[in-house]
């Protein structure tokens, strides 16, 4: 299998963020990660990306166990992330960000920069290379910081909540720009998100997750007629059809 | 690296100049040319100083307030290997090794105590080694501090020209590393951690190097300054007027940049030369005041140093 969790459960104290979650899902897919405000989806995320040492539970990447490395051991064994928060390094041209991603993998220094530079294209940043992340505004900055998790060169992307706070056709560019990814260069996506359109439109499988236990798993057809998933999350009136 | 200086050399093409006239500068006879030799030869020490600490605080952004402690160790470490009357390559690498060691501590110390309280457990460290030093009258002579051999004396020409030299290694080194993946992976660090580490940073292996990278640097100012001063006491090296000059230096000049505490010099001649003209007498607390002053401007109205001047809204890193 190309990524499992079996059995992560992670409390804070009295509270337990994530029970016993076992999912599993196979490589070049695009999986979502919904679920009500304080699931425990980030809590997952930041578990598979090292950040959160879990109390119980195995995670496996391409069959070798990853969960108990640091967070760049994580990174270097191929899962990148990026975060709720949208972090950057604000005092850094925006090349440079890019670059301390592509270090990861290439050790030269011209090495790096030209998988930037190819990254940079990608993404559609080109000729913004020298302003400084601070500069940039809060769309160039998702996709900096996307970017510079795209030139790790990562088998699997975690996508924290990538499109919060985009306006609809910022959603439709970075959607389109997320599934080039996933074609052209080949990379796995596993995506926490609240723009339903996202979701329905782009992944093949999602799962649930209510009050830190998985709700339920399934296509995202099967998701939005499932009864516990409307009761939940998406609510009665829910209309699935205004989606597609 | 032949190639890299040059290329160097050609993008600052305002160095040149000066630099031709301080290599020529020796040659001239006047009377104040010893005074002035010395005075340059204690701004190069400083520059020296805070393109170490520029290391540290500047690009990792790792506050170091105990700065004094790599280069008082690397005094201490270079004049007692004179006293056994080796050779000065010697002394210069066993002072380099020492500090290596205590680097690597504070290194560690780094990944896991940040901020400020980084900043206190550095200043702390530098006061354990002036206690050191003081009560260790078997090994330091307390106090009354540790006096070079003759024979290792040196004429003041040769001194200010070893002095230049090691600030032009020093502003070359920090160019090649801000340029190198060190310098991608220091200011990366500073700029936020947790990001860094999802790129792949190891930010341990980063922070001890950049620890290590500083301490080397600040120990070869020490090993000068004991061939210099000819004597090492506990005030002169272990004192946080020392580590608060280093990083007036920087701050004034520029931290996190290449060339700004080259610049953060001024600052040093200046106090060198009101603290010649007032003397000792009932003026002495003035350069204090002035020195202060100019700080506080500085900080206030050039934030990022006499360096933005020069390079008006361009980066700062």
């Amino acid at each position: 299998m190309f990524f499992e969790v079996s059995g992560i459960t992670k409390s804070y104290g009295g509270l337990v963020a994530n029970s016993d979650i076992s999912l599993e899902f196979e490589e070049g897919a695009i999986v979502g990660l919904i679920g009500p405000n304080g699931a425990g989806k980030s809590t997952l995320f930041k578990t598979i990306s090292g950040y959160v040492v879990p109390d119980r539970g195995r995670i496996a990447f391409r069959g070798a166990q990853i969960s108990g490395l640091a967070p760049h051991r994580v990174c270097k064994a191929g899962i990148a992330c990026t975060f709720q928060d949208a972090k950057s390094f604000p005092k850094l041209e925006m090349f440079e960000t890019i670059l301390v991603g592509a270090y990861c993998r290439h050790g030269n220094k011209r090495r790096a920069s030209a998988r930037a530079g190819e990254i940079i294209d990608f993404v559609g940043l080109g000729g913004k290379e020298s302003q400084m992340t601070e500069r940039l505004n809060m769309f160039d900055r998702k996709k900096v910081e996307l970017a510079a998790a795209l030139a790790t060169e990562p088998e699997l992307l975690l996508l924290d909540e990538l499109f919060a706070g985009c306006t609809p056709t910022e959603v439709v560019e970075l959607l389109k720009l997320l599934k080039k990814a996933n074609e052209t260069l080949g990379v796995t996506l596993f995506i926490i998100e609240h723009v339903l359109k996202v979701i329905m439109s782009a992944c093949q499988k999602v799962v649930v997750l209510d009050y830190g236990e998985v709700l339920d798993i399934g296509t995202p057809d099967e998701i939005v007629r499932s009864k516990k998933v409307v009761a939940a999350y998406l609510g009665e009136d829910y209309d699935a059809s205004q989606y597609k | 690296m032949g190639g890299k200086a040059k290329d160097f050399l050609m993008g600052n093409k305002a160095v040149i100049v000066p630099l031709l006239i301080l290599i020529a500068l020796p040659l001239v006879q006047i009377d104040i040319m010893a005074f002035i030799l010395n005075l340059l030869i204690v701004s190069f020490m400083y520059v020296c100083l805070a393109q170490s600490w520029n290391i540290l605080a500047g690009f990792c952004g790792l506050l170091s307030m105990g700065h004094c402690a790599f280069f008082g160790l690397g005094a201490y470490i270079t004049i007692m290997v004179l006293n056994l009357h080796l050779n000065i390559v010697w002394a210069i690498l066993a002072a380099a090794a020492a500090n290596m060691a205590l680097a690597y501590i504070v290194g560690a110390i780094s990944v896991r105590v940040k901020d400020i309280f980084f900043a206190m457990v550095t200043l702390a460290l530098a006061q354990l080694l002036y206690n050191l030093s003081m009560q260790w009258v078997e090994v330091t002579r307390g106090p009354r501090g540790l006096i070079m051999p003759q024979i290792y004396m040196m004429d003041r020409q040769t001194l200010f020209y070893i002095a230049l030299a090691m600030t032009a290694l020093f502003v070359f080194a920090i160019h090649v590393i801000r340029e190198s993946r060190m310098g991608t992976m220091f200011v990366a660090l500073r700029e936020n951690e947790d990001l860094a580490k999802s790129l792949g940073v190891n930010v341990a292996k980063w922070k001890i190097a950049a620890s290590v990278v500083s301490a080397v640097m600040a120990s070869l100012v020490g090993s000068y300054y004991v061939l210099y001063i000819r004597s090492v006491q506990p005030p002169a090296v272990f004192t946080f007027n020392v580590t608060m000059k280093i990083m007036i230096v920087a701050f004034v000049g520029g931290k996190g940049t290449v060339k700004g505490p080259l610049l953060g010099a001024v600052i040093i001649i200046l106090d060198e030369l009101i603290r010649g003209w007032l003397g000792g007498g009932r003026y002495s607390g003035l350069p204090g005041i002035i020195y202060g002053i100019i700080l506080a401007l500085v900080i206030l109205f050039l934030p990022n140093g006499l360096i933005s001047i020069f390079r008006g809204r361009r980066k700062a890193a």
